[in-house]
């Protein structure tokens, strides 16, 4: 018996070892211009995260003695707005709202999604018409429109900014992870698991939505640019975050009026904006090289 | 080594007129629909301890047969039974109890391991499963099966794109047996396998029955490779057996034109014969749409009128444990005694 | 029934005529994240017309690759590093520009793939597809074309060829498919066919016709084929001389009769007994153990040194070299037929 093994061992063990794997972050790294997308992505982070540690003036303090001094001005480096409130000050603790509100707008949009798209196309029939249906209903209208009726119904605010824009993206998850059900649950692991005994909860998440995962974090990683888009959009039209808070959307919007007096009280904000959405961008792309696995390996 | 002369002849499975349909819609406008006849009453028994090879050309329902015996698809009608068990028949219980004692074993190495699991999860599922030991004995007993599978233990944290086509099949083989299973089917194990790498699983195979008194439905396409595996040899055509025979007497005397035409295509690593090859001609029937008669008669050399009209010919006893199904054996084989 | 004469003896009778093509120490490299790895590693082969010249070895083993090479067909990031390949009277193909080659390629160089259905492009009807490999090197116009494609049809076995000629690939069954891929490769009857695994993807009774068919085109236009393939029994059923090859070298090369009576290589006679047959029932097989090597981590010395049975202290030291043993056209790679083994 040991004999056999023993035999078996030798057979199959004479082979050349097998070269190290190569962790995501290696391969990624190889993407210059998703290394510099991950920088950008940083750089707001930190931003958000050490606004209340950082010796940063009341981001609400009115002072219109100093109403829209330029860059550079002493004790307001980069300025400030029409009442004077410090921009740089605004830009750190915006970033904070901005931020939370779109990672927490496309976390409830990807987690409603992927469950919709999983039980979709897995269990096909009824439950995939009705599903499907809904889905298409909602991708029926126009983007903009819905998340504005959604507000025109629930009242604007923060909360409900919010709950539009996830909603408006609830399609998006559910059509990518319902394509990647559809296809993973024929493969012959899903058969094989069925062989086993495996009951449908486990089939769904350990094999069908593992395999999705990598589908899962890209789409998540560029969803994030169109959320702080979208939250912007929403602030800028006053319809998302009430004053005095704001966001980057909001001093936009508030810059708007001074924009040939004071042009940067509207720049910063919109650059604030365009490099966060373009950081989140190019590392979904780079994040989609490094993780399909064509690209592993040799 | 592999002594086959004290084996029981019980039937550890025995199927009844299986049938398993699937409906096709003819085109997007028509919406006519049809059924397409995969496995189309299939009866033999599989005696505990042998190896069963059943071999058959792409489409010929071979593997919708194996995934049916295996619970992996429904049947649309028969009877399959397991020792004493009606399969087709179970509550949610005993099915989970039945697939402890019926494993597959797939084609494609790579695609039947989920790629995301180590080899250690992916040969533990089962036992997790099935609720099987504590976690220091579930950890043993895999250690165990990758020892019997031919693997080191060491490579348990490694994916399966990190092992090569052989030792992948290796870790479905390994995942197989982790429940301790009486019956194997094997769909194509080892056709997506080097030649050289063919032989170790082939030989694996065999130590593992001969070890495990396992039984086996070896599935396969290759005649040379059920050769040397198989104590029986089932030939299927459109969905059904056409002939059925102990492996020495299939050989040398297969009956069924199509078991002739197979065996003679089979290209023999020998220069020096040189064969007659039948070859066959005509197209293959529509499943759907199958003619009258016998579903060979498009491709047969032998077809006489009586092929060409209901009933088809049944799967009829030529001598003992040699069935075949053919009307025409007499006129085929002159010399034969037929009973 | 169709009965083969002994095709073996064919390429024997009388004195060999020129080479048709000479291909001479081949090598191709591709880059990969990994590092460097050489595909083909120095072959040598060399067909006469109206021979089939078989190559055979598993995966990795770089048949596929010495194909593509001899077609032109190597893509970044693979590149043919050294070597030649003279076709009689065109030259060296290696030194040729893309649009020479592609005058070439099709017109007196042909490839058959083993999946046609990725080969044939599913948007054109059949017909017109092998048309246009005549309207590209024959001149002929359209209607003249579409004649000899149906008649190229009717000439590989497809039944009511002038309605297939109008169906798409997806309408025509595996071994159709097939067909029509060959109609395709002889519509200008080259005098070279490349056969990469031509019959992999079929049954074997569908296997059996492909075969017969390219038997009696070979036969009827004087071609030689390059068969690519891992099927030690299509090689002895289709070829004269076999080039047995492993990890991107050929280990042996001799005439098919003297390859399969005396393997001398220790991986062809694994190759050869790995074969599951009648006489090897009940018995294990004798399996060649290891897998097949990842060509960026070779072995030192012989490639084929760790999963050898007969490895001894000179495969460690030097990778042999194809020595032709004398009196034969019998070429072995290994220290044990070589006189000069090193010390």
């Amino acid at each position: 018996m040991s004999d056999i093994s023993a035999k078996q061992s030798e057979l199959a063990e004479a082979a050349p070892d097998i070269p190290a794997r190569q962790s995501l972050f290696a391969r990624l790294r190889k993407n210059r211009l998703s290394l510099f997308g991950g920088f950008l992505v940083l750089i707001s982070v930190f931003m958000a995260l050490s606004a209340p540690y950082l010796p940063l003036q009341d981001p609400n303090a009115v002072d219109t003695s100093v109403r829209l001094s330029a860059i550079g001005t002493p004790g307001h480096l980069l300025g400030t707005d029409e009442l004077g409130r410090d921009i740089m000050s605004r830009l750190f603790w915006g970033a904070r709202i901005t931020l939370t509100v779109s990672l927490a707008a496309t976390l409830i949009a990807m987690i409603t999604g992927t469950i919709l798209g999983l039980v979709s196309g897995y269990f096909l029939g009824w439950t995939d018409t009705v599903i499907s249906r809904g889905v298409d209903v909602l991708m029926a209208f126009p983007y903009f429109l819905l998340a504005l009726t959604v507000i025109a119904i629930l009242g604007p605010g923060l909360l409900n900014g919010m709950l539009a824009i996830a909603l408006v993206n609830v399609p998006f998850f559910a059509r990518i992870i319902r394509g990647s059900t559809l296809s993973l649950r024929e493969s012959d692991f899903v058969l094989a698991a069925k062989g086993m005994g495996a009951g449908h909860t486990r089939i769904l998440f350990r094999h069908i939505l593992l395999n999705s995962l990598s589908t899962l974090v890209v789409a998540t990683t560029i969803n994030l640019g169109f959320m702080i888009t979208a939250a912007a959009a929403l602030s800028f039209l006053g319809l998302g975050v009430q004053p005095p808070t704001s966001d980057w959307g909001t001093m936009l919007a508030s810059g708007r009026q001074y924009l040939s007096a004071a042009p940067h009280t509207s720049y910063l904000p919109g650059l604030a904006i365009f490099l966060t959405v373009l950081g989140f961008n190019l590392l979904g792309d780079g994040l989609r090289d490094a993780l399909d696995p064509r690209m592993r390996d040799s | 080594m592999i002594d086959r002369t004290d084996k029981p002849t019980a039937p550890i499975l025995q199927v009844r007129d299986l049938k398993r349909f699937f409906s096709v819609s003819d085109g997007l406008l028509s919406g006519t629909s049809g059924e397409l006849r995969a496995v189309d009453g299939v009866t033999f028994d599989i005696k505990a301890g042998e190896t069963l090879g059943l071999v058959g050309e792409s489409g010929c329902g071979k593997s919708t047969l194996g995934r049916v015996i295996a619970r992996l698809m429904p049947a649309t009608s028969g009877e399959v039974m397991f020792e004493d068990r009606d399969i087709l028949n179970l509550d949610h219980r005993t099915l989970l109890a039945l697939r402890a004692d019926i494993q597959s074993v797939f084609q494609d190495p790579f695609a039947s391991l989920n790629p995301r699991m180590t080899a250690f999860a992916l040969i533990q599922e089962p036992l997790i499963i099935h609720k099987v030991g504590t976690r220091e004995t579930r950890r043993a007993k895999v250690h165990d099966l990758l020892r019997t599978v031919g693997l080191r233990p060491e490579f348990a944290d490694r994916y399966p794109h990190e092992f090569s086509g052989g030792q992948r099949q290796r870790i479905g083989i390994a995942r197989a047996l982790a429940l301790e299973p009486k019956l194997l089917i094997l769909d194509e194990p080892v056709s997506a396998l080097d030649v050289s790498i063919q032989a170790q699983i082939i030989n694996l195979l065999a130590e593992l029955q001969d070890r495990l008194n396992l039984t086996y439905l070896f599935i396969s396409h290759d005649l040379g490779v059920i050769q040397h595996v198989a104590d029986r040899v089932a030939v299927m055509y459109m969905g059904q057996i056409v002939e059925l025979a102990d492996n020495e007497e299939f050989y040398a005397n297969p009956r069924h034109p199509y078991s002739m035409a197979l065996l003679s295509a089979l290209p023999l690593p020998d220069p020096h014969i040189a064969r007659d090859r039948i070859l066959l001609h005509g197209d293959l029937p529509d499943l759907a749409n199958l003619p009258d008669g016998c579903r060979f008669q498009s491709r047969c050399a032998h077809v006489s009128a009586r092929c060409r009209k209901s009933p088809e010919p049944p799967l009829a006893a030529v001598s003992p444990g040699h069935l075949v199904r053919c009307w025409n054996l007499a006129d085929i084989h002159p010399g034969a005694d037929t009973d | 029934m169709i009965t083969h004469p002994d095709q073996h003896q064919a390429a024997s009778q009388s004195t060999p005529p020129p080479p048709l093509l000479e291909v001479k120490n081949l090598t191709t490299e591709f880059s990969t994240y990994a590092g460097t790895l050489r595909a083909v590693d120095g072959v040598s082969l060399s067909l006469s017309p109206g021979e089939v010249f078989g190559v055979v070895g598993e995966s990795g083993s770089g048949k596929s690759v010495t194909a593509l090479s001899i077609m032109g067909l190597i893509r970044r990031p693979g590149r043919i590093v050294s070597g030649s390949v003279q076709l009689r009277d065109h030259g060296d193909l290696l030194t040729k520009s893309h649009a020479d080659m592609r005058k070439i390629r099709g017109d007196l160089i042909s490839m058959i793939f083993q999946e046609p259905m990725t080969s044939l492009n599913p948007v054109f009807r059949v017909g017109w597809q092998i048309a246009e490999a005549l309207r590209l090197h024959r001149n002929m116009t359209k209607p003249e074309a579409a004649e000899q494609a149906v008649e190229l049809l009717d000439r590989v076995g497809i039944g009511s060829p002038r309605q297939r000629a109008r169906e798409f690939p997806h309408q025509l069954s595996g071994g159709m498919r097939q067909r029509v891929m060959i109609a395709m490769a002889m519509a200008c009857a080259p005098s070279l066919l490349l056969a990469d695994e031509p019959t992999t993807a079929l049954d074997v009774t569908v296997q059996a016709q492909i075969l017969d068919l390219m038997i009696q085109l070979k036969d009827r236009d004087g071609a030689a084929i390059l068969l690519i393939t891992h099927d030690m029994g299509v090689i002895a059923e289709m070829a004269q001389k076999v080039a047995v090859m492993y990890a991107g070298v050929v280990m042996e090369e001799a005439a098919v009769g003297d390859l399969f009576d005396n393997p001398m290589h220790p991986y062809t006679q694994g190759l050869l007994d790995s074969i599951p047959h009648g006489t090897s029932r009940g018995k294990a097989l004798k399996a060649i153990p290891g897998i097949v090597p990842n060509l960026l981590h070779l072995p030192t010395g012989c490639r084929y040194r760790d999963r050898c049975p007969a490895a001894h202290a000179p495969c460690a030291r030097a990778e042999p070299p194809l020595h032709q043993m004398s009196g034969t056209t019998h070429r072995v790679r290994c220290w044990l037929h070589h006189p000069e083994p090193p010390k």
